[in-house]
């Protein structure tokens, strides 16, 4: 009898596959709207120093206290995500924050390399990307995955197009953190009455594009700037792989053709190499020439505080969040110093401030403000941040400082050049110059108050 | 698949050129898919397979409205990819996560779903459909002839039923007899809904690709951004079956399995009326 109404038998069996279908990993339900958050995901880098590690929780923590997060504590949380550095984890982890419907936001991450891998995933998504300390100007230009986008610092009417979603709150390497570089050797060359300096170059390409998407567009830079026209000579330029290259080879070329500077660009498992490796050689080989005679010209990704005990002259440009180089009076500029100054006086923090703090604690109060913005208006979502981040991309707002971003790029930014300061036995970074992109010259610290004005 | 013969030695209920169904004579021109038919008429009638059986009566149901509906269909799928596109998204993106999504084993069984309803269960409801037609022009023609039409509503076939035994295409009237959308369709109609069924069942995997992409909005309740409404009709459909589907469908095999006849219409009146639904 079933059978004769086995037409009917089908659309019950379609029915009941239709039914037992549920949604998967990639669509879920949200589950209990009452209790659910969005959340706003930021990362820290573990294989970064246990300071990097700290100063970013300390912010997070910080930020979280705030009178702007509590406001909006109800409908977001922070949630965070560890990130190897690696560009591979990088694109596993923005794979599943791409299919995550919760997330709102990202702070992150905290390298070039692994942001360049992770920004496409993110823009299909359409998700909102504050980026407090990733510095590599490939960052904003549209690629392909495992791609570096086909980027001239010299020719920016061939620009590719950008990710529309990416913020950057700390400042792009082209032309602000080489600009800096380059003013630092030829105020060296100036102050030692050096004509024209001789530079060696080194850049790291350990793993390839994870670290040559940091480095290798300042060394372009510095190398288009130098010559013998110029105010400075690379009279060697080396890339460096820390897991494939011969370390003690590029010691040798430095002793074979004693540079005034060595600038490197790389991050700080190539600098801890290179000096102890430089400390070690210098002791056995060349008596004659201690490591405190060598100069060392880096980006601020180089050095942590323990690189500077090696004894090297060591000169790092930074950019500054003038969080730590002013002082800030306003409420909520005030609440940042409080929450922090416990964290400050525990680490006794003698090097070069960490930036990323200040620029995590601002990416906060920035999303925090632009999710109060969107649940006013009661459409609160991704689309919304965006919209918010772009309407006030000349004034978002962090603790002390406002923002001023335009096509995802911070334009309002100071560097501090920072050198080593010998007292005793203490060693310590202290500011020394500090400039803008829009200078020709480096500035005293002690003159900021009336230069920054 | 339409001109497969009927097994040696069956009962075809069609042989012939017409066949007496009780008191009335249904016209059955041949058709694609149809059983073909037989000029020895002299012999007795053989009843098709239930394999047969099942095969002609979704095959009846193989009509022009068919891709007139899947294009329906594909326009707002258009509709939704628009509407997408003024998210701000990339459709092409899109497709790339649904993509990634299909490979991990993710969509896939919606899709699947959605293929099977418009390539097995529309035909199916379209011969229904026409069948109802058919049975309804009948009664007016014929008013009294109550004892055939409930034969012909319930499928017979049955031992002791031979006499009643009729090819569901043969049940379901002429060509000439239905609306133009509801004309029978050949294999050309077929392999055209084929390909749009496909691509029905694909846009249903990157809708859903859509939707998660977009995101959670907070408004009254977590929803995402951008909701396909092409997902939504199916997501109903599957709120819908358990609700009130699955009742009708309980209530009228129950009914059958105990040797009753039930009348779907009649069931379904039933249920609503019980549960204070308006169907």
């Amino acid at each position: 009898m079933l059978m004769r109404r086995a037409p009917l038998a089908f659309v019950v069996m379609v029915g009941c596959l239709l039914a037992a279908c549920e949604k998967g990993a990639w669509h879920p339900t949200a589950q209990d709207g009452s209790k659910e958050k969005l959340k706003i995901k930021y990362f820290w880098a573990p294989s970064d120093s246990d300071h990097h590690y700290s100063s970013v929780r300390t912010a997070i923590e910080a930020a979280q206290g705030s009178d702007e997060f509590k406001k909006v504590d109800p409908y977001v949380e922070l949630s965070e995500y560890k990130d190897s550095g690696s560009q591979e984890d990088a694109i596993q982890e923005a794979r599943i924050l791409r299919r995550s419907p919760d997330v709102l936001a990202v702070i992150g991450h905290p390298r070039s390399g692994a942001t360049l891998a992770a920004l496409p995933f993110y823009a299909q998504a359409g998700i909102p990307v504050l980026i407090p300390s990733a510095t590599s100007p490939y960052l904003l230009y549209r690629h392909a995955e495992g791609e570096i986008p086909d980027f001239s610092a010299t020719r920016p009417d061939l620009e590719p197009p950008r990710f529309a979603n990416a913020f950057r709150l700390t400042p792009s390497d082209i032309p602000d953190q080489a600009h800096a570089l380059e003013l630092t050797i030829k105020q060296l060359g100036k102050d030692r009455k050096i004509k024209t300096p001789k530079v060696m170059l080194i850049c790291d390409s350990t793993g390839g594009t994870r670290s040559s998407t940091y480095s290798k567009p300042m060394c372009d830079y510095l190398a288009s700037e130098a010559g013998d026209a110029y105010d400075f000579a690379i009279t060697v330029s080396r890339n460096v792989d820390l897991e494939k290259g011969n370390i003690s080879g590029v010691i040798t070329e430095i002793h074979a053709e004693d540079p005034n500077f060595i600038v490197l660009v790389g991050y700080q498992e190539l600098a801890r190499a290179l000096l102890e490796e430089l400390k070690e050689r210098a002791d056995r080989d060349m008596p004659h020439k201690k490591i405190e005679n060598y100069t060392l010209i880096m980006p601020d990704a180089c050095l942590t505080n323990d690189l500077i005990d090696f004894g090297a002259q060591v000169y790092v440009t930074s950019p500054m969040n003038p969080q730590r180089a002013v002082a800030c009076t306003s409420p909520r500029g005030e609440a940042y110093s409080e929450a922090l100054k416990f964290q400050r006086a525990s680490e006794k923090v003698v090097g070069i401030p960490e930036t990323d703090e200040g620029f995590v604690y601002d990416s906060v109060l920035i999303l925090a403000a632009a999710v109060d913005d969107c649940n006013q208006s009661g459409d609160l979502n991704r689309g919304c941040v965006l919209r918010y981040l772009n309407k006030h991309h000349t004034n978002l707002l962090g603790a002390c400082e406002s923002y001023h971003i335009e096509q995802g790029e911070r334009q309002n930014a100071y560097y501090y050049v920072y050198a080593q300061h010998v007292q005793g036995k203490q060693r310590e970074m202290r500011p020394r110059w500090f400039t803008r992109k829009e200078d020709h010259e480096l500035y005293p610290s002690d003159s900021w108050d009336q230069q920054s004005h | 698949m339409s001109s497969t013969p009927l097994t040696a030695g069956t009962n075809s209920p069609i042989e012939g050129t017409s066949v007496e169904t009780g008191r009335n004579l249904a016209l059955v021109t041949p058709q694609p898919g149809d059983v073909p038919v037989s000029s020895s008429a002299v012999q007795p009638p053989a009843a098709p397979s239930r394999l047969a059986w099942v095969r002609d009566y979704w095959w009846s149901g193989i009509v022009v409205g068919l891709v007139a509906f899947d294009g329906l269909v594909l326009l707002l799928a258009i509709c939704d990819s628009l509407r997408f596109m003024l998210q701000g998204l990339s459709l092409i993106d899109a497709w790339t996560f649904a993509w990634e999504g299909v490979r991990e084993g993710e969509f896939v069984v919606l899709a699947i779903t959605v293929f099977a309803v418009f390539l097995i269960a529309l035909p199916a409801l379209s011969a229904l459909f026409l069948a109802w037609l058919q049975h309804r022009k009948q009664k007016k023609e014929a008013p009294p002839a109550v004892q055939t039409s409930r034969t012909l509503d319930r499928a017979t076939g049955g031992p002791g039923e031979s006499e009643n035994k009729v090819s569901p295409a043969g049940r379901i009237g002429t060509v000439n007899d239905r609306p133009p959308f509801l004309r029978r369709g050949g294999k050309n109609v077929f392999l055209l809904h084929l390909g749009l069924s496909g691509s029905i069942a694909l846009f249903t995997v990157v809708a859903q690709g859509m939707e998660t992409l977009s995101g959670w909005s907070k408004s009254e309740a977590y929803v995402y951004s951008f909701s396909s409404y092409w997902l939504l009709i199916v997501l109903y459909l599957k709120l819908a079956y358990p609700g009130y589907f699955l009742p009708v469908f309980r209530k009228f095999f129950v009914r059958a399995a105990g040797g009753e006849h039930p009348s779907l219409p009649e069931v379904v009146r039933e249920v609503t009326t019980e549960d204070g639904l308006r169907g």
